[in-house]
Formats: structure tokens, C-alpha cells, sequence
């Protein structure tokens, strides 16, 4: 088990590096004098002296191995690097933005698991009747329909029916609990509801395996109610891989957050992502990149790992 | 005229069936009994005749601004209203199936293509390579898709073909990993042992033997990353690194700039919505009742 873990680890570590330096390499090759965002439009008038000066001051004038070298070290200090937008530190940058990001792909994981995995559950022990279908063709409709014209008309639609627009200011939760809610749950909802379709699929298709084993067959045999069979012993077998899916979802809650937060005005790391992109503020970009895998690859080690607790049977070498 | 132990009966997917000839199979099924999968094709036909058709049916140029009738809810005229240039909406409409299918065949046969390639040549050669190869797909993989995308439209600039390449690439690297566990598997297979020691060649055994084993598992990804790509695309669009304006795309008309008029035209907020939904709604429910036919195995939501 101790090998395990330190193997995993092992193998998380080069997945880390290559991602940094894709984001590096690709960002180096952005066009664009990225002194741009810094300067503006003094670029052409700032002299010579004073543009290497602000270079300095980013480090932009090192050969690119060394700027390479100075922020694989910076990572591993947690440091990011500067954003050369305000000059403020990248990490707290995204670290103010982290409550909105957090608080929204929680409730959205929350209501997704929620809905999915009941009707996951039910989809597959009534298969094939109707209401198996109506379920798969909700699910198919949930990975379908585009998130940002969902959230368009969710907030076009009350505002033209009911002339109610959700706060537009954010308010921390700690502030002021119910705005701070009434801000958060439609978006989250939405989130949610396209999350669902995905875990839904998965928990149906899990079930429908793991009823057709022999101890479901056995249990039934013995004449146990349905309801014991499917959540005594079916449903905790089924459970595994959807483990597996909450820890991808957190990959894709991120992707997802960045439009939601777009549509719904909340100052989240998606927003801040966005922002960063059109100003070409580069070390953002580059550290939102860096800490995105980094938690991606996080949560697949941790994934893996509860795999071997939940399951004892699989053993790795 | 029975032939002595030809089977009259044929079970494919469990659906029992009368014998036809290997190829026609699936296709039988899918039309006959998967009903879902026919609305799909349906749809994705219909959305071919709308972006084949565009230049006939459109009765207005989609990118030609006319201020005066800004705004217009749907009429006589303009049959799904006009937007906040005054450009028809039903032209746009139309002119959007284009945009959108030439991005999803573009980027399903790019990232098909690069993601067979990559992931048999990976399993094949296996060792050292394949490892390092593996590692470089997590990678890939640990940035979310819409970043990645993000970052690299930022980097390359936007436009059609460069959206392709982009999308291309970071689907083929998520396909290849799927590509290559088919090609994992066939790797063990006795007629693998067989054509070796009968000295094929490495190419030989490649096209000959491992591609038409993995065709079903790539028909099926090919299917699945159509309606990715283009939801994907619209994604892009609609925060403005996707297809440039004034053409017309679905995503581009749901954008920033045009939320700001829906309020007073909410007519703008449907058309590209409805049209999109039901695209890549019909196109996987497609790929799902083509999966099911074609690889039990890969039971999505069997």
C-alpha cells in the first residue's frame, strides 16, 4: 500500500512538470509585446531605459531557460509570480477569487450528485420502461444543451416575466447569508443540472453491472426485498467508480465555472481567468493554468487512492 | 432457399434480426429499433440540408446590417426577427448550421485522424515511449478543455481554421488514450502472434490487422466528438475566442453584446439556443444508440 501511494506520487510529479511547462512554452509564444498590458498604450513613448526597467522588475530579460527555471522554482515556494497587470502577487490574486469559485462548484457538485444518482439508480432498475428512457433522454439533454444559453435565459427570462434580476453585487457569505443565496442558486443550479447528465449515465451504467452479478442473484434468491437488494448491496458496489466521477466532474466544474461566472457577473477565478486572458496578463494565466492541473492531478491521486480503500480487492503492486 | 447452417436469425446489440450482410447490420438497427438514435440522424440531417442549402433558402445576406430595422421581433419579413444590427436572424440561423458543421466535421476528422495515429503507434510500440506518451496525455488532460482552448486561441488568434486546429488537438489527445487501449487489446489476440510469424511487416500488421479491429471504437468517438466540438465551439464563441464576428455562429449570437438587447428582443436569446440544443442533442443521441449497436461493451447508458 505504502508502494502504491509513493509510486503514485511518483507518476503525479512528471504529469505536473509536463503540464507546467505546457502552459510556460505556450504562453512565451503569445503574440503581442506582453509589456503591453504593463505599459498600455506608453509603450511607444516610454524610453528605452525605463522598458528595461519594468522588464527587470518581471524578470522578462533573462534568457528563457532561466525564466523557466525561476518559475518552476516559484511554484514549488508557492510563488507565482507577479501579475503585470496591478503588480499584485499572482497566488493572492487567485486566492481572493477562490470563496466565489469554491462556494459555487460546491453547491453546483452538491445539486448535481443530488439529482443524479437517485435517478441514476432508478433509471437502471427500471430499465427499459418508459421512465428509463424519459430519464436517459434528460441525461443526453444535460451533456447537450449549452451552459451559457441556459444561464442567458435564466436571467433574460425572470427579468422580462417577473422584473427580477439576482444581486449583481457579490456578497461574501459571511456577510449576508440569504443574498449571498439568492446570488449563488440559480447558477449553481444550472451548473449542476448539466453536471448531472454525465454522473447519471455512469451511476446507470454502474448499477446495471452490478445487478446483473451472482450475489445480486443470491440476494433476490433469498427472497430479500428490492429495496434492501438495491441499497444494501447494490448500490455501495456501483458507488466506486462514481467516486471516480466526482473527481473528474472537479475538472470539469472548472471549465463550467468560467462561463456561469461570466453570465451571472460573480468575481470568481473563471472571471479572473477571462480578464487575465484579454489583457494578456501572462503570469495570471500562467498561474490559474498551474493551479487548475495541479488540482486536477490532485484529485485523480486522491481518486486512485480511495479506489484501493473503498474496494479491497484491488490490489496494487 | 435456406442454406444448411446459415442463420435466418441474427442477434446484434440483443435485438434479434433477420440475417443481411455484414455491413448493413448496425444500420438496420439503428433505423429500425433505435428510435432515439433516428431522431438523431434525422437532426443531423436536417441541420446538413440547412448548411448546404443556406445561399438558397436564406433570404437575407446574414452579415448585411440594415440600422433601421434594428430589433424587430419575428415577422412576415424577417422570420425570426432581427438583431441589434438589423441583420436577419433566420439568415443567421442558417448561415450558423455552416460555422458550426464545418467546425465539427473539421475537428472530427483532424482529431480522429491525429488521435488513431498517436494511440496505435503508442500501443504498438509500447515500452519507454508509450509511458512517456501516457504521462504527456494526463497532462494535457489535467487543463480543463475550455482553458486550454482559451489559452491557445489567445496564442495562435482566432479564426475558423485555427479554432479547428485547436479543438483538433485537444480532442485527438483525449481520443488517443481511448484508441490506444483498443489497440492494447488487440495487441494480445492470437492473429496478432500468427501475422508476425507469417514476417509481416510493421506497417503491414498496422493497416491490416489492427486498423479494422479498431474501427468500431473510433466510429464511436468520432460520433461523441462531433457534437463535443461544436458545443465547444459555440463555448468559444460566446466568450469571444471563438469565431470572429460578423459571421454568423450560434455561439456568437448568444455573446456579451447581444445579451445586452434581450431584454428588449428575447427573440434574439432563442433561435441560436434552440438550434444548438437540438443539433448536438440529435447528434448524441446518435453516437449513443451507435454505441450500443455497434460496441456492447462500451455500455454508456445500456
Amino acid at each position: 500500500m505504502q508502494r502504491y501511494i509513493a509510486r503514485r506520487l511518483l507518476l503525479a510529479i512528471p504529469t505536473f512538470l509536463i503540464a507546467s511547462s505546457l502552459v510556460f512554452g505556450m504562453l512565451r509564444l503569445m503574440p503581442g509585446d506582453v509589456l503591453y498590458a504593463v505599459l498600455e498604450e506608453n509603450l511607444v513613448n516610454t524610453p528605452l531605459a525605463d522598458i528595461e526597467k519594468v522588464k527587470a522588475e518581471f524578470g522578462l530579460d533573462k534568457p528563457i531557460h532561466m525564466q523557466y527555471l525561476t518559475f518552476i522554482a516559484g511554484v514549488a515556494r508557492g510563488d507565482l509570480g507577479k501579475s503585470l497587470r496591478d503588480k499584485k502577487p499572482v497566488m493572492d490574486k487567485i486566492i481572493s477569487r477562490l470563496p466565489v469559485t469554491l462556494e459555487l462548484a460546491l453547491l453546483a457538485m452538491a445539486w448535481s450528485l443530488a439529482i443524479a444518482i437517485p435517478i441514476g439508480v432508478i433509471s437502471a432498475v427500471r430499465q427499459d420502461t418508459p421512465l428509463d428512457y424519459l430519464f436517459r433522454g434528460v441525461a443526453i439533454a444535460g451533456i447537450s444543451l449549452p451552459s451559457f444559453w441556459l444561464g442567458t435565459l435564466a436571467v433574460v427570462l425572470p427579468a422580462l416575466w417577473f422584473r427580477w434580476i439576482p444581486p449583481l453585487v457579490y456578497t461574501p457569505i459571511n456577510v449576508d447569508v440569504w443574498i449571498n443565496l439568492k446570488q449563488f442558486i440559480i447558477p449553481s443550479l444550472i451548473l449542476g443540472t448539466l453536471l448531472a447528465g454525465r454522473t447519471m449515465r455512469m451511476t446507470r451504467t454502474m448499477m446495471l453491472e452490478v445487478m446483473r452479478q451472482d450475489y445480486i442473484r443470491t440476494a433476490m434468491a433469498k427472497g430479500l426485498r428490492e429495496s434492501v437488494i438495491v441499497y444494501r448491496h447494490a448500490l455501495k458496489n456501483a458507488l466506486i467508480p462514481v467516486v471516480t466521477i466526482v473527481g473528474l466532474e472537479a475538472a470539469f466544474l472548472i471549465g463550467g465555472t468560467v462561463v456561469i461566472e461570466s453570465i451571472f457577473s460573480l468575481p470568481g477565478m473563471g472571471r479572473l481567468f477571462i480578464e487575465a486572458l484579454t489583457f494578456r496578463d501572462f503570469p495570471v494565466i500562467q498561474g490559474l493554468n498551474v493551479m487548475i492541473a495541479t488540482w486536477v492531478i490532485l484529485m485523480n491521486l486522491l481518486v486512485d487512492l480511495s479506489y484501493s480503500l473503498l474496494d479491497p480487492r484491488i490490489k496494487y503492486s | 432457399m435456406t442454406v444448411q447452417g446459415a442463420p435466418t436469425e441474427l442477434t446484434l446489440a440483443g435485438l434479434k434480426h433477420r440475417a443481411m450482410p455484414l455491413w448493413l447490420e448496425p444500420f438496420y438497427i439503428l433505423f429500425t429499433r433505435k428510435y432515439m438514435a433516428a431522431f438523431g440522424a434525422f437532426v443531423i440531417v436536417g441541420m446538413l440540408l440547412m448548411a448546404v442549402l443556406a445561399d438558397v433558402i436564406a433570404p437575407y445576406d446574414p452579415i448585411a446590417q440594415d440600422i433601421p430595422s434594428k430589433l424587430r421581433p419575428p415577422s412576415g419579413e424577417h422570420l425570426l426577427g432581427t438583431d441589434h444590427f438589423g441583420r436577419d436572424l433566420f439568415s443567421r440561423i442558417l448561415y450558423g448550421a455552416r460555422t458550426s458543421l464545418y467546425v465539427g466535421f473539421g475537428v472530427v476528422v483532424l482529431g480522429t485522424t491525429l488521435a488513431t495515429l498517436l494511440g496505435t503507434v503508442s500501443a504498438y510500440v509500447g515500452g519507454k515511449f508509450d509511458m512517456t506518451y501516457q504521462r504527456f496525455v494526463d497532462a494535457v488532460q489535467s487543463i480543463p478543455s475550455l482553458v486550454l482552448l482559451m489559452t491557445i486561441v489567445s496564442v495562435i488568434g482566432p479564426g475558423l481554421l485555427n479554432i479547428i486546429l485547436a479543438l483538433g488537438l485537444r480532442q485527438s489527445i483525449g481520443e488517443s488514450r481511448i484508441v490506444r487501449s483498443a489497440v492494447l487489446g488487440i495487441k494480445q489476440s492470437q492473429y496478432m502472434d500468427a501475422a508476425k510469424a507469417l514476417g509481416a511487416s510493421h506497417i503491414r500488421v498496422i493497416v491490416f490487422y489492427i486498423m479494422p479491429n479498431i474501427m468500431a471504437p473510433i466510429i464511436i468517438i468520432a460520433s461523441l466528438a462531433l457534437g463535443q466540438a461544436i458545443l465547444a465551439e459555440a463555448t468559444l464563441s460566446f466568450l469571444g475566442f471563438g469565431v470572429p464576428p460578423p459571421t454568423a455562429t450560434w455561439g456568437g449570437m448568444l455573446s456579451d453584446e447581444a445579451r445586452r438587447y434581450m431584454i428588449q428582443a428575447p427573440w434574439m436569446a432563442i433561435a441560436p439556443g434552440v438550434s444548438l440544443s437540438l443539433a448536438v442533442f440529435g447528434i448524441n443521441m446518435f453516437g449513443d444508440g451507435l454505441r450500443d449497436v455497434l460496441d456492447p461493451r462500451m455500455r454508456g447508458s445500456r
